[in-house]
């Protein structure tokens, strides 16, 4: 049910980058949205991070011969 | 100005989320082919979990009872109600309606556990007969919901894939013509269904919804003695589970069960902070995906969707942000006696906001057509708007993970 919102709150960017630089207030605006920025990249990193580690777990599940769907087969057999 | 990399990595924020759900809009628009009919007879069990449910569940009943398939049947799991539930249960034809009565002290300990309960019976008891769990699809339905009745031909055939280990179908409000709020709701789930569900078909992370879903009984028992978590979001926890399990998670756009949409904004807030907290509760299901979930690209989907609360907050500072600026450059017209900026300033915004708007509306609008394509256009813009009501909601829902509260009141009927 989630990210629709995210659309939404684009507004801020390009108000940003256009408004003057004299606009009263522009600097916690901007302390605001790098915020946003700093814990996007954090999140780019863990989601790095996760990639990595699926790969990792899904070469030591090939190596070690038991992948997920080793529960199917043996469900397939005991239908058929 | 060192915060420029940072107010960029903003931008990159905004512009993942606009990619991911256009992309997933085109994808939407593909079809499924079936698989052809294999001439299995299939039984229903609608499941309904009710607790004090004597306002709704009548009506439900009689909807299941008059449906024209001749295979199916409803049990009523009451979850220790005091009102008249297990009554309204007793007095529906027998043959077609079951009731399942919980007492305290171990019922009220959550849908979940009332679900499965509700299981366990029809594995010990001999309501099922000889049949084939393989055979038996298990329907999860809300004591409020109402199933179109051409529900079951409409899921039966995904069920020709014998690795289809379950089946949503859409959702609608029964009452979305009370209200702006109900509409809304109806729109948003209009939208996830027919986009985001839609096209995760294609990736293969179909996730499964609380009302509406379809599961084989031999899918759950995969799943262990009991195949629904005690999680705020059950459903969501059980759908990821399925996929790991090797199984098939499909959607069915041409069947829906209908709800009752929340009319007062205050109890919908809360009603999503308890989803949102759910959802947070579900990151411990990242390593079982990282590990089990066969193919890639539904691993990726699916650490995607479980991580989208904290894209949820972040984009929360934003809007903040802008009325931050907004204010501003009025203040600084008013003290200067000239505009800060120019009406082509809101241009880039709208354009940025309000894209969307438009294809929801379009959305919508093949949906109901009750309504012009114009009202669509212009409900698809307020739906943008509705769409901050989980800002809110993810901070209540966060401040509760945080301090360890996890009772939450079920929401009301009205």
């Amino acid at each position: 049910m989630y990210g629709r919102s995210a659309l939404g709150s684009t507004l801020p960017l390009v108000g940003l980058a256009v408004a003057p630089d004299e606009i009263p207030g522009i600097e916690v605006a901007r302390v605001l949205q790098a915020t946003a920025g700093a814990g996007f990249l954090l999140y780019c990193l863990v989601a790095l991070g996760l990639l990595a580690a699926r790969l990792r777990l899904r070469a030591r599940t090939s190596v070690t011969g038991v992948g997920p769907t080793g529960w199917q087969d043996r469900a397939a057999a005991d239908r058929s | 100005m060192t915060d420029v990399p940072l107010i960029w990595a903003s931008v990159g924020l905004i512009a993942m989320a606009g990619t991911y759900n256009f992309g997933l809009f085109l994808l939407s628009r593909r079809k499924v082919p079936h698989r052809p009919d294999t001439g299995d007879q299939r039984f229903y069990v609608f499941m309904l979990a009710c607790l004090n449910e004597e306002m709704v569940l009548g009506e439900s009943l009689a909807r299941i009872t008059a449906l024209p398939a001749g295979n199916c049947v409803a049990l009523v799991i009451d979850d220790a109600s005091e009102d008249r539930t297990a009554e309204i249960a007793r007095s529906a034809d027998p043959q077609r309606v079951w009731l399942h009565q919980r007492h305290l002290p171990d019922a009220r300990r959550g849908k979940g556990a009332a679900l499965n309960d509700g299981v366990r019976l029809l594995r010990a008891s001999s309501l099922l007969g000889d049949r084939d769990p393989h055979d038996v699809i298990v329907c999860v339905v809300d004591a409020d919901g109402r199933l179109d009745r051409h529900v079951i031909d409409a899921v039966d055939p995904f069920f020709n894939d014998p690795w289809t280990g379950a089946a949503q179908i859409g959702v609608r409000m029964y009452n979305r013509r009370e209200g702006l709020l109900a509409r809304l709701q109806d729109m948003e789930f209009v939208v996830y269904g027919d986009i985001f569900q839609s096209a995760r078909r294609f990736i293969g992370s179909v996730g499964m919804g609380g009302n509406g879903q379809f599961m084989r009984l031999s899918a759950l028992d995969s799943l262990g003695e009991n195949p629904w978590s005690d999680s705020l979001t059950e459903d969501l926890d059980l759908g990821v589970r399925l996929i790991a399990r090797g199984w098939t998670n499909q959607y069915c756009t041409t069947a829906a069960v209908s709800q009752q949409a929340v009319l007062d904004l205050r109890r919908l807030v809360r009603q999503r902070s308890r989803w949102f907290q759910g959802h947070l509760q579900s990151a411990h299901l990242a390593p079982l995906i990282l590990r089990e979930v066969p193919g890639r690209r539904a691993a990726m989907d699916l650490i995607y969707h479980l991580s989208s609360p904290v894209l949820i907050l972040l984009t929360s500072v934003l809007p903040l942000s802008f009325l931050v600026a907004v204010l501003g450059a009025i203040i600084g017209t008013i003290r200067t006696g000239h505009p800060m900026v120019s009406t082509m300033w809101f241009i880039g915004p709208y354009v940025l906001s309000f894209t969307s708007a438009w294809i929801y509306g379009f959305v919508y609008h093949r949906r109901e057509r009750s309504i012009s394509a114009l009202h669509a256009v212009r409900l698809g813009h307020a739906f943008v708007l509705y769409g901050y009501i989980w800002f809110a909601a993810g901070w209540w829902g966060l401040w509760r993970a945080i301090t360890g509260k996890r009772t939450w009141l079920k929401t009301d009927r009205s």
